[in-house]
């Protein structure tokens, strides 16, 4: 049994998209897993799985993205939160280090569980889903 | 007070008595001396402080008069002394002269003599008169000189300039250096108060009113004021003036202030020169904390994916797998390449001390970057509008304004707004002077006070996007930035962005 059954991956990194799948297949993972591209394309599909009952459980995350980065991602999810009192977790993984970005992150601390660094491992996959 | 006219009453040897009593409390040399009409000089009265004053020896007092006074007169006076005697008497005018002496223990001292002239029955001359030490008056009258000169001196000297304000008529003494300051004829001069404050900048007058007042009012232990001057050749030197009353009524009330002038512009200058050295330092230091993000940041995620990509090789049985891994290796190496020269493009930028710069006409460059736009401003549907007069150049580096150009615009694009009809402005204005330009759009907006700070300082990534926010802003700022301008944002969520490139003309 996963801890997480339902996982949206949000990264422009189409590398990074093969790599997760991979490992998900590699570890015989049975997760329900959908990529996207940047903010924009994630919100959208979050509003249609609310609407649908279908909602994540989990959202692996990455800040730099264009068209919608991972910030303004969590603006507008704050407030999907809030409406519809979503239980959904989010994790950072981000290759920026920088100071000012983890500090940025405590600011959503009721949304954002965990902040990983690029490269992210198998060891890191299997935390994330306490296999 | 009425005089008392008692010696009068007195006899012969009684009024004798009594002018000796007095005479011998007068520190002058006291004497009547004749001449005769042959030329021979007696000393009928001499008063006893003649040995104190010249210091007579026992032998010298028995001697005759005329040769102790050449003995004791410096030869060189001698002559002056004989010549200012014959001219009184031939004048029978008062006989007033001033001599040194040479003594054995005081060394040279300063004596003058006066005295009245009379002629005698014989064709003689009788003289009534006094010698007194004037030494320590000439000594102090040296000094006094020697002071005067030395103030004067100073005055000259010093990039100082002194001020004298009569408070009641509100006139000035404005030393020479004062003067000088504001190019004038470097000569002292008296004048009303206004033609000094008339040259106040504007924006200090307001500053040294209320300074000069707050000392006056004696509510300031003294009077200080930074100010502009305007000079007679119409700029302006930074002068700090200070003061202090040196003088007042009996009520309290202000009647004269002293004060300086000092010409401290160059130290001003310094000052602000050092100021912007500093600003280009932190703002260089700043540059290359964010250029070490941006490296680290993109090395790192392309070296993580490297890794990942060859363990799923390395353990993967199936070909196929193997094979999309390979392209993917591919994929990463290219733009790790890409990267690599997206960096080598901005140290060309901050290495680049002095690019070229041109006149170029801002109406054409944006015609032609629109011409390149014209697909993607199709597919987007774009709504543009330029206001730019057909004849303004800008003084920029023509690579440069390509690139920000097309930066900004297929920013705007980029971030427009899903649901509205994507709108461009560009917009000339002249704005303190200096050329702008604005590029305004309707788009998705950026929250500055979340992002302020960073949108331009973007550690943010290249990534897969090379032409995406994070670098395109952070290029175009070190390209305005290098031709001498700067890049000012406003923007509201929902509602759109505006940038504004301020040139350095």
């Amino acid at each position: 049994m996963n801890k997480y059954e339902n996982v949206f991956i949000v990264d422009d990194d189409k590398i990074y998209h093969f790599i997760l799948k991979n490992l998900f297949k590699k570890n015989n993972m049975t997760i329900k897993s959908n990529f996207f591209e940047n903010g924009f394309e994630a919100l959208q599909n979050l509003e249609f799985s609310i609407q649908n009952n279908n909602v994540p459980d989990l959202i692996l995350l990455d800040l730099n993205m264009p068209v919608m980065d991972g910030w303004q991602f969590l603006e507008e999810f704050k407030k999907l939160k809030l409406i519809h009192n979503l239980t959904t977790e989010i994790h950072l993984v981000t290759s920026s280090n920088d100071i000012l970005d983890l500090k940025r992150a405590k600011n959503y601390e009721n949304e954002v569980t965990h902040y990983y660094l690029k490269p992210i491992s198998q060891e890191d996959i299997l935390k994330i889903f306490e296999l | 007070m009425k005089l008392d006219k008692q010696p009068n009453l007195l006899n012969q040897e009684e009024k004798i008595d009594f002018y000796n009593k007095l005479l011998s409390q007068i520190p002058d040399l006291i004497f009547q001396m004749t001449i005769s009409s042959s030329g021979k000089i007696k000393f009928p009265y001499l008063s006893a402080s003649v040995i104190e004053h010249f210091e007579l020896t026992e032998e010298e007092i028995e001697k005759e008069t005329l040769s102790i006074i050449a003995d004791k007169i410096l030869p060189e006076d001698y002559l002056n002394f004989m010549l200012s005697l014959e001219s009184a008497m031939e004048n029978l005018h008062n006989w007033q002269h001033e001599f040194r002496c040479e003594l054995p223990v005081k060394g040279i001292r300063y004596y003058r003599v006066r005295a009245t002239i009379e002629k005698d029955l014989d064709e003689g001359f009788v003289l009534y008169g006094r010698v007194n030490d004037n030494t320590e008056n000439r000594i102090q009258a040296l000094k006094l000189k020697i002071s005067e000169e030395r103030y004067q001196f100073a005055l000259q000297a010093s990039s100082e300039g002194i001020w004298d304000l009569d408070v009641k008529t509100n006139r000035v003494f404005f030393s020479s250096q004062s003067m000088k300051m504001l190019n004038f004829e470097e000569k002292d001069t008296i004048m009303s108060i206004d033609k000094w404050d008339n040259r106040i900048h504007p924006e200090d007058i307001l500053k040294y009113q209320k300074d000069i007042q707050l000392h006056l009012q004696n509510k300031t232990p003294f009077y200080q004021n930074l100010q502009r001057v305007r000079t007679q050749k119409d700029d302006y030197k930074w002068v700090l003036s200070r003061g202090k009353i040196i003088e007042k009524d009996e009520d309290g009330n202000p009647l004269r202030v002293i004060g300086t002038h000092t010409d401290i512009s160059n130290q001003i200058e310094k000052e602000q020169d050092l100021k912007r050295t500093l600003e280009i330092l932190s703002e260089q230091n700043k540059r290359l904390l964010n250029f070490a993000h941006i490296v680290s940041h993109n090395l790192r995620s392309h070296a993580g994916n490297f890794k990942m990509l060859l363990d799923i090789i390395e353990t993967e049985d199936n070909p196929e797998i193997i094979q999309e891994t390979l392209s993917y290796i591919r994929t990463n190496s290219d733009d790790l390449n890409e990267t690599i020269e997206n960096l080598k493009e901005l140290v060309d930028i901050q290495s680049d001390l002095k690019p070229m710069k041109e006149h170029l006409n801002l109406y054409q460059y944006l015609k032609r970057m629109i011409i390149l736009l014209s697909e993607e401003f199709v597919r987007h549907n774009v709504d543009f509008k330029v206001n730019i007069p057909e004849d303004v150049t800008v003084y920029f580096n023509p690579a440069y304004l390509e690139s920000v150009l097309l930066n900004f615009s297929t920013n705007a694009v980029k971030y427009s707004h899903p649901k509205k009809t994507p709108k461009i402005h560009y917009e000339f204005n002249f704005e303190d002077g200096k050329k702008t330009l604005s590029i305004s759009d309707n788009g998705l907006g950026i929250d500055l006070e979340k992002h302020g700070e960073l949108i331009f300082g973007m550690y943010k990534t290249f990534h897969k996007h090379p032409n995406s926010r994070g670098i395109g802003l952070f290029m175009s700022k070190n390209q305005i930035e290098a031709m001498g301008g700067k890049v000012t944002v406003k923007s509201k969520v929902g509602e759109g962005t505006s940038f504004k490139i301020y040139f350095n003309e």
